[in-house]
């Protein structure tokens, strides 16, 4: 993997210098903040706006630390997701455009490093940026709630930071295979709609990341969810998409 | 928790003023000339998706400032003394083999342009014969191919860590019946290269070889395959038949070999646009594999030929003819065996080009330079050697003179007298010219001898009694070849 370490410096480099560094981190920490005050505030409005009806009796149950929670990863499995999606597809069809491809691959850097360094350096970002959202939900939950199951809300995050990882190794393939960054955003958005629909299928979901998605905040909930098949194959699409990726970008004249 | 009555009113105060903030930022971001990551449509996405971070993040580093440029001064003068001194730093420990070979070609650049004293005064080769012959034996055996070449106190090794160097594969048939005595003095052999997108014929079985320390002009007009050509020797793009090689590696099956030698400008370099000049240096010697060392010597060296050591400034507010440089410099980070210039003084203004032309005359002789244009003044100041492409095929190649005299026919002599019928009739007898032209009082004469031309009209309107008004030869320029065989191949 020639010039593997070099390049990858330079996609952190990148990640400090320019907007990357505020899409993911910025969304997540946004979310870390503002989803327990949302959990807290949001029944209060709603029974406010309810109050100014005549006749109209709405009963909210008393927000705890759980729906805090619950909301963040119904965030993390959306928004986060697109985002993850849309700032992916730019990974190797923006370097092709922009023809800064052509000069670093004329120099000893291996097609395979290319799009690997690409695929360290969105994981290093996610991981990072998941991890101060969770961090900042925690202590805004904890300051908001009395109570807080961290334990459990933690490895829901770990959960999803598995299936997130799947969908950058996914996006690095699908902006080295296809010739543009919209196609490429498009079809990971298919992608992501095809998981979607499957969590309705329990033979597909439980043998598929969908089984991810769908069991998102079981852990949290404490619900009994088969989560060994659904990681196991996550993690195995993910490996198949690297070295798809690799594949897809070695053929790809520039 | 309960909140007073009122309190949905500020709630859609605040929804209205987030609305107008995305709705200002869409509106900014559809009319500005310009966004960070020069990608509109993922900041609308953003804006759009998370309606008060997307804006304000957008606000915050999103607007892109107009471009500044720190431009040198243009006028600078010094521009082929600080060439040949960066290519002396590059090049001090240039294998002796590839100078000798190299003297025959860089006597033109050194005539053309005075290149340094140190330069050896070799005789331009007359043919394209003579100028893939060895001009001298290596002394030893020829040392293991230089990665990249060092100044003499750098470290002995570069970790590149290439695989073994397959053993270069004998020359094709086609390209050794068009060219050479001596394959191992050839940097690119280039043999039935054909190249076909879906629609349309790009190459059509070119064959090209260039002599090691040659620097080769590769001509033709818009669309005649340069690019393509180029292309496929730096690995981007795969031949449909027939192969390239440089220095006996294949450019699509030992791409990597081929990179750790070659230095690579394309028409319109691509650079990172949030880099400075340093930082973009600074990475491709880090791909090189460059010590830490040598990199900032190179750095240093580099951005002065460039002319971009006092610029600060990030490349996305560079001028075009400041990339330009930097992509030279860039290309030549790692001292390359062969240096691959795709049109390189297009888009330049005349001062900018003489510069690049005059770094590129520097490395006349010190490495191998394969530069593309359809700029016929460039090709006449720094190449010894050219190749003609037109409609994807190679029409000729051969040294400029030779190309001349190949295709120039006989020499033209342009005479004016005040009786032009009458020396029409007179000069129908001489064996010396072999056509005359009239044009008004002009007459053209075709000469199969210009020697003899020279002696003998001006006797024969003496004898004629006529006033001889004007007399002078009239050079075949490279244009006129140019023009000749393009129209040729397209007809």
């Amino acid at each position: 993997m020639r010039g593997f370490g070099a390049f990858t410096a330079k996609e952190m480099l990148e990640t400090r210098k320019t907007w990357r560094l505020w899409v993911l981190p910025g969304v997540l920490v946004f979310l870390g903040l503002t989803t327990p005050i949302m959990a807290a505030v949001t029944p209060a409005i709603l029974r406010a706006t309810a109050e100014r009806q005549p006749g109209v009796v709405i009963h909210f149950p008393t927000p705890t630390a759980m729906d805090s929670y619950v909301q963040f990863m119904g965030n993390l499995a959306q928004l986060a997701l697109l985002v993850v999606i849309i700032t992916g597809a730019a990974a190797v069809a923006g370097e092709r455009r922009s023809g800064t491809a052509v000069l670093v691959l004329t120099k000893p850097l291996s097609r395979a490093a290319f799009v690997w360094a690409k695929v360290v350096a969105n994981l290093a970002i996610l991981v990072i940026a998941t991890a101060i959202g969770a961090a900042l939900c925690i202590v805004v939950t904890i300051v908001l709630f009395d109570t807080a199951h961290i334990g459990a809300f933690v490895e829901s995050v770990a959960l999803w930071l598995v299936l997130a990882s799947m969908f950058v190794c996914l996006m690095v393939f699908l902006s080295a295979a296809l010739d543009r960054q919209a196609a490429a955003a498009g079809a990971g958005l298919a992608v992501y709609a095809a998981f979607f629909a499957m969590t309705g299928f329990p033979l597909l979901r439980d043998a598929s990341p969908a089984g991810l998605l769908a069991s998102n905040d079981a852990l949290l909930k404490g619900r009994d969810a088969a989560l060994a098949q659904p990681v196991f194959a996550t993690i195995l699409l993910a490996v198949v998409f690297l070295l798809a990726a690799a594949w897809a970008f070695r053929r790809k004249e520039l | 928790m309960t909140l007073p009555p009122g309190a949905f009113i500020p709630v859609i105060i605040l929804g209205l003023v987030e609305l107008a903030l995305a709705g200002f930022c869409i509106i900014d971001i559809v009319r500005r000339p310009a966004v960070l990551g020069d990608r509109k449509w993922l900041w609308i996405v953003l804006i759009v998706l998370f309606t008060l971070p997307g804006s304000i993040i957008y606000l915050a580093i999103g607007r892109v400032p107009p471009p500044v440029v720190e431009a040198r001064d243009d006028a600078d003068a010094d521009a082929r003394p600080r060439a040949d001194a960066a290519a002396d730093a590059l090049y001090a420990a240039v294998p002796a083999p590839v100078r000798a070979q190299s003297a025959a070609a860089r006597a033109p650049a050194a005539a053309a342009t005075q290149a340094p004293a140190a330069a050896p005064a070799t005789a331009r080769p007359a043919t394209w014969a003579e100028a893939q012959a060895p001009v001298a034996p290596p002394e030893a055996p020829e040392p293991p191919e230089p990665l990249h070449t060092m100044t003499p106190d750098q470290p002995p090794a570069q970790p590149l860590d290439l695989p073994a160097a397959a053993p270069a594969p004998a020359p094709p048939p086609a390209a050794a019946a068009t060219a050479t005595a001596n394959p191992s003095a050839a940097a690119v052999v280039i043999s039935g290269l054909t190249k076909v997108y879906s629609k349309a014929r790009a190459l059509d079985g070119v064959d090209i070889v260039v002599p090691e320390g040659s620097v080769f002009g590769f001509l033709g007009p818009n669309g005649a395959g340069k690019t393509t050509t180029l292309r496929i020797l730096a690995g981007l793009a795969r031949p449909t038949s027939g192969s390239a090689t440089i220095f006996g590696h294949d450019t699509t099956n030992d791409a990597d070999a081929v990179h750790a030698m070659i230095g690579y400008l394309p028409d319109v370099p691509g650079f990172y646009k949030w880099m400075t000049a340093t930082e973009y240096l600074e990475l491709s010697a880090k791909l090189f594999g460059l010590p830490a060392g040598v990199r900032g010597e190179r750095i240093e060296t580099l951005l002065q030929l460039a002319g971009l050591d006092d610029v600060t400034t990030r490349i996305g507010g560079y001028s075009r003819g400041m990339k330009q440089r930097l992509g030279v410099a860039q290309a030549l980070i790692n001292s390359p065996r062969l240096l691959l210039l795709d049109e390189p003084t297009s888009a330049l203004d005349p001062i900018g080009r003489r510069e690049v032309l005059e770094m590129i005359a520097a490395l006349a002789g010190r490495t191998t330079v394969f530069f593309s244009t359809h700029i016929l003044a460039d090709v006449e100041r720094v190449c010894d050697t050219v190749a003609v492409l037109a409609a994807g095929r190679v029409v000729e190649q051969a040294g400029i003179d030779e190309l001349k005299a190949r295709h120039g026919g006989a020499h033209r002599v342009v005479i004016e007298v005040d009786d032009t019928p009458r020396l029409q009739q007179a000069l129908a007898a001489e064996t010396w010219a072999a056509a005359v032209t009239r044009d008004g009082r002009e007459l053209l004469v075709e000469v199969v001898d210009l020697e003899a031309a020279y002696r003998q009209l001006p006797a024969l309107v003496a004898r004629l009694g006529l006033s001889l008004r004007r007399f002078e030869a009239d050079e075949v320029s490279l244009e006129d070849v140019f023009v000749d065989l393009v129209t040729g191949a397209k007809s």
